[in-house]
């Protein structure tokens, strides 16, 4: 069935994904919050103002679903026995994956960054989101925006030197 | 003045090396499967909330806000039930079957203990168990009867709840293995409700969260007794 639902899922839905992940959702939890953000977004659809752009209308949703499981996760601290889901690492990025370790250290650096300066990096980097657009998501200023982006830069840049990854030796300035 | 973008690290013109640029694009490419996203779909869709069903008022009509409520039934939740029966799908959809029931449910009667339900459901389920048996209980009755039955029961909701929960009892006893039990014991909550039953509709809904801790409807039912559950 292809309709409007099956559009804004396939469309959506691997930002929703990674949003998700990089608010900190737990792997086995992915897939049900995925869900919890689509019902939002079929309620609320029309509401939508066009305000901002779609993406950012989505990624205020993640935040409130992520932060609300979240609390639920502090308050009941996972369900025993949940079951464990398939791994999402889709086919193409293991065949990518030449730098698995740049990856993994990028993945490790991202997930202990302060959630704000996380986030501005995810969607200025990895989402290709403009910088007023990133701010508007994160509920800041643009100056603070590229503040918390350069700060990311720093964090993950230092971390890949620091492990010995980066094969030439271009300073952190240079690729500022 | 605006401040002109910088350049993003994953794009040509960046200098960070190839390696942090390849691996930006990994976690670019990070996305679920396909067959995971027809299965967010498909939990959607089971919620009632197709492309023309929303907005949802939940606090109007919690339980069913739309017609559009009883087609997904009719026409979403088996699917979703065979693909849980096949192990496709990890949560969300019902638990029909007595075998994938939590142990504890065995004990539960859903069905209103009214005059005319003659049996509790369970009892009935417990002597249909080892046995097969198919989902109706009149096989010649055609399957779209079930519907019907569920389709009146949600158009007299709002105007007569009574001839409402009737009707649900008589698909309790018509179909009490039904394709569609947990629709039934769902939308009874509501008619319960609206009834005028609050207490009765408050001690149905714990049977049915106790049943099917993981039902779609779960969070209609909810929000149907609008914060009174435990």
């Amino acid at each position: 069935m292809s309709d409007e639902l099956s559009n804004v899922v396939r469309e959506q839905g691997p930002f929703v994904w990674r949003s998700l992940r990089y608010l900190g959702v737990p792997e086995p939890q992915l897939e049900d919050l995925c869900q919890e953000v689509f019902i939002v977004i079929m309620r609320r659809l029309a509401s939508f103002e066009g305000r901002s752009m779609l993406r950012t209308w989505v990624y205020g949703i993640c935040c409130n679903v992520a932060r609300s499981a979240a609390r639920k996760r502090a308050r009941a601290r996972e369900r025993p026995g949940a079951e464990e889901h398939e791994t999402p690492v889709a086919e193409q990025q293991t065949q990518i994956l030449a730098a698995r370790e740049v990856y993994a250290v990028l993945q490790e650096t991202l997930l202990a960054l302060p959630e704000e300066t996380r986030m501005v990096f995810v969607l200025f980097e990895l989402e290709n989101l403009p910088m007023e657009e990133v701010a508007r998501s994160v509920g800041c200023k643009s100056s603070t925006a590229y503040s918390r982006l350069y700060a990311a830069r720093t964090r993950v840049y230092g971390a890949l030197q620091h492990a010995g990854l980066l094969e030439r030796g271009q300073t952190l300035a240079e690729v500022m | 003045m605006r401040t002109p973008e910088p350049v993003r690290w994953i794009d040509a013109g960046s200098e960070v090396p190839e390696t942090l640029r390849t691996a930006l694009r990994a976690a670019r490419a990070d996305a679920p499967s396909t067959q995971l996203l027809k299965r967010v779909e498909a939990g959607v869709r089971a919620q009632g909330l197709g492309p023309r069903t929303w907005p949802f008022e939940s606090a109007k009509l919690p339980l069913a806000s739309s017609l559009a409520f009883l087609l997904a039934l009719a026409a979403g939740a088996s699917v979703q039930r065979r693909s849980q029966r096949q192990g496709q799908t990890a949560q969300q959809v019902a638990q029909p079957s007595v075998q994938a029931q939590p142990a504890r449910s065995t004990r539960l009667e859903l069905a209103p203990p009214a005059a005319g339900s003659s049996e509790p459901l369970d009892s009935k389920r417990r002597s249909s168990a080892h046995k097969p048996q198919p989902s109706h209980q009149n096989p010649t009755r055609p399957k779209t009867d079930e519907i019907a039955l569920l389709r009146a029961a949600h158009r007299m909701l709002a105007v007569d709840p009574k001839r409402a929960r009737a009707i649900l009892q008589q698909h309790a006893r018509d179909y009490p293995n039904g394709d569609f039990v947990e629709e039934r014991e769902a939308l009874s909550v509501e008619a319960l409700l609206r009834a005028g039953m609050p207490e009765e509709a408050r001690a149905h809904a714990k049977r049915f969260v106790l049943r099917y801790p993981r039902s779609p409807y779960l969070r209609r039912v909810h929000a149907c007794l609008d914060g009174q559950l435990d």
